[in-house]
């Protein structure tokens, strides 16, 4: 039997990860009155049309307010949320096409690093039971084996000092070092952290970012890191895409990024982030208010009654090709981009 | 005008055992000043914060030192004469109020009760004190009529905001304001807390571990480790030419989006049990430049004026600067 079943393609040169018109509409409760007299049910539209591909080696970045659909959309990646809409393609094999043990060799190869390392651990396990369970999950050998290597992979050595811990007893730093080890220890492929260092200590972040880099580069996994904050992200990723209201409004080099941003949106999300520089006083804000509820989406661009900028053009929607430099590698979905960076 | 002056003051939680949470701080601020507390969690910045405040939780006890505001002595006033001076003269915004906003009543009656409380107002005075309270933080007075749970966590936090200016205090204190929210909302409510400041000429206390945060709203501010002051001074001085290696650690582990990008340093090790008394310097076992004597005393450095350093200075200043931004400087210590 084993043998006649495929296995995933694991020669496949293309992005380890490709999601192409992704999207994840939620129903609204609606009232049982509402639904009796036949009205329709509207939908949250958290991830309303992505495009995004992550190669082996590279970590991606995902920018953007509370509520703009990052975090869904790192759940459907990973396989925690099934999507409405859209492909996901997993070694350039598509989700849906997927065989029972291909979906298993997918979810044993795309893992995520949660936000609160104080949540996320179960208080009663220790950090071995911890570790174990995704491996008994996925009936795997070498178990000791393979925890121990967890352990120092995730920088926590000697390996015998933590194992029989329990939560309460480790630091902060410590404890989101165990959840990274828990998701190492299936040898994954694809990761994603969605504000991995957001709860940490300024003294630690820096060990835990860098020991995310190491890791990536080092197990050549491909990995989308999720913050609000871009000067997190810069320290982190290769490239980012800016995402508002369920679309990626912006993708580049995070550098170029970082220096030119080029959607209005992403302009105000640069200039929003505080700078250790006494000589900049806080500015006023370029963004009044918070963003409209992604259940009555507006006309044409979805940034368009919050920004600055708009115009008559922008009653039509812009796609990421509405501005892209030569090389085609930094594009928004914004009809005004050279006339705002002549302004 | 000296508005508040908190001199050697000394917190500590009954418990088994006890935890001495502040250890002989002290600073002073000026009418109309911002001054900011930063330090990492569990330095003792909150618990200072809460002394001053009036607010400590019930095992906590001020047990040295004193507190000063307006010229008179408030440390050991009693509950009936805390409550006086608490959100009158002084109030606070904490991280934590943003969901301390009770679930069951409007808007306008919590920020109604907060006035009427202290004053002798009218029902119809303090309704329209209220919208006047919700349109100065940024948001449609008509939303006086909303429960908590239809606003969101920033427009919450505005509200929290206008309930501590309803009695125009001099002094408010805000602990963590912001942390909670993301870049977006925290960059508005930080502007509207600085533009009203500026309008209402009030002094402010602002706690967070964000030194980004403090550049770009305070005018001083005081380093915290382990209970203690490291370093106090104005915010261009210490952020130009800080002194301490703990200052410097933070500086150094702090991204920005400004300017090249370089690597980041971290500070291995773990800050001290504050259930311990400590001879010497609290941040000495994390780090790289101590020396024997840093185990047994803390001396006082004033390189200029109002800048305070608590640091023995092991090696040269400009050399601990140097070496500071590099990341094997902290490695030689013990890994995290």
């Amino acid at each position: 039997m084993a043998i006649t079943e495929q296995s995933l393609n694991w020669d496949y040169d293309g992005p380890i990860m490709e999601v192409t018109g992704l999207e994840k509409h939620f129903p609204q409760s609606t009232g049982i009155i509402h639904q009796l007299i036949g009205g329709e049910t509207s939908h949250v539209k958290a991830v309303d049309g992505v495009d995004m591909a992550i190669e082996s080696g590279e970590t991606m970045g995902l920018v953007g307010e509370s509520g703009c659909g990052k975090s869904t959309l790192g759940e459907v990646l990973i396989g925690l949320q099934e999507p409405t809409g859209g492909s996901i393609k997993f070694l350039g094999t598509e989700l849906d096409s997927m065989s029972d043990s291909q979906r298993k060799e997918f979810r044993r190869n795309v893992q995520m690093i949660f936000q609160d390392p104080y949540e996320s651990l179960n208080p009663r396990f220790s950090v071995e039971q911890w570790i174990r369970e995704p491996l008994e999950v996925h009936d795997m050998d070498n178990q000791d084996e393979r925890i121990y290597e967890a352990l120092e992979r995730a920088e926590l050595t000697p390996p015998e000092n933590y194992i029989g811990e329990h939560p309460h007893e480790l630091s902060g730093g410590e404890r989101q070092r165990v959840s990274i080890a828990r998701a190492l220890v299936l040898e994954p492929k694809f990761i994603v952290a969605d504000e991995p260092v957001s709860m940490l200590d300024v003294s630690v972040r820096a060990s835990i970012l860098n020991l995310l880099r190491d890791l990536v580069d080092d197990l050549d996994m491909g990995a989308l890191y999720i913050s609000h904050d871009l000067s997190l992200i810069r320290q982190m990723c290769d490239r980012t895409s800016v995402m508002y209201l369920g679309k990626v409004v912006e993708r580049g080099p995070t550098e170029q990024l970082i220096k030119g941003p080029k959607h209005p949106y992403a302009r105000a999300l640069l200039d929003a982030v505080p700078v250790p520089n006494p000589d900049h006083n806080i500015s006023e804000p370029q963004l009044e208010g918070e963003p409209p509820d992604p259940v009555e989406l507006p006309e044409g661009c979805n940034f368009r009654p919050r920004c600055p900028f708009a115009a008559e053009e922008c009653f039509e929607e812009p796609g990421l090709d509405a501005f892209q430099t030569a090389d085609g590698e930094h594009a928004a979905a914004c009809w005004r981009v050279e006339t705002v960076d002549n302004m | 005008m000296t508005l508040l002056e908190v001199n050697d003051l000394h917190v500590t939680y009954a418990g088994d055992p006890d935890v001495e949470a502040v250890r002989g701080v002290s600073f002073t601020l000026e009418e109309g000043e911002t001054l900011g507390i930063v330090g990492e969690s569990g330095c003792g910045k909150t618990t200072l914060a809460q002394a001053i405040m009036g607010a400590l939780p019930d095992n906590g006890r001020i047990t040295g030192g004193e507190i000063i505001f307006d010229g008179q002595d408030i440390t050991h006033l009693s509950n009936r004469e805390r409550r006086e001076i608490r959100w009158e003269r002084m109030s606070m915004i904490s991280q934590s109020a943003m969901n301390s906003l009770d679930p069951v009543y409007r808007v306008k009656d919590q920020i109604k009760e907060a006035i009427q409380e202290h004053r002798d107002v009218s029902d119809a005075k303090s309704y329209e004190r209220a919208r006047e309270l919700m349109e100065l933080v940024g948001l449609d007075p008509d939303r006086v009529e909303d429960y908590p749970h239809q606003l969101s966590g920033g427009m919450r936090q505005r509200v929290i905001i206008a309930m501590s200016l309803a009695l125009d205090p001099d002094l408010i204190i805000a602990d963590e304001p912001t942390t909670a929210l993301d870049v977006i909302i925290q960059e508005q409510i930080l502007y509207r807390i600085k533009e009203l400041q500026r309008e209402l000429g009030n002094s402010m206390v602002m706690v967070t571990h964000d030194i980004s945060v403090v550049a770009e709203t305070c005018d001083s501010m005081v380093v915290m480790y382990g209970g203690e002051l490291m370093e106090s001074g104005n915010v261009d001085e210490i952020f130009n030419n800080a002194h301490h290696p703990y200052t410097l650690g933070l500086q150094n582990a702090f991204p920005s989006v400004e300017g090249e990008k370089r690597d980041l340093t971290s500070i291995p090790g773990s800050p001290p049990d504050l259930s311990e008394p400590l001879e010497g310097c609290p941040f000495a076992s994390r780090c790289p430049f101590a020396a024997p004597e840093c185990e047994e005393t803390v001396p006082v450095q004033e390189p200029v004026d109002g800048h305070r350093v608590r640091c023995h200075e092991p090696v040269p200043f400009e050399q601990i600067r140097d070496r500071s931004g590099e990341d094997e400087t902290w490695l030689s210590q013990n890994k995290v």
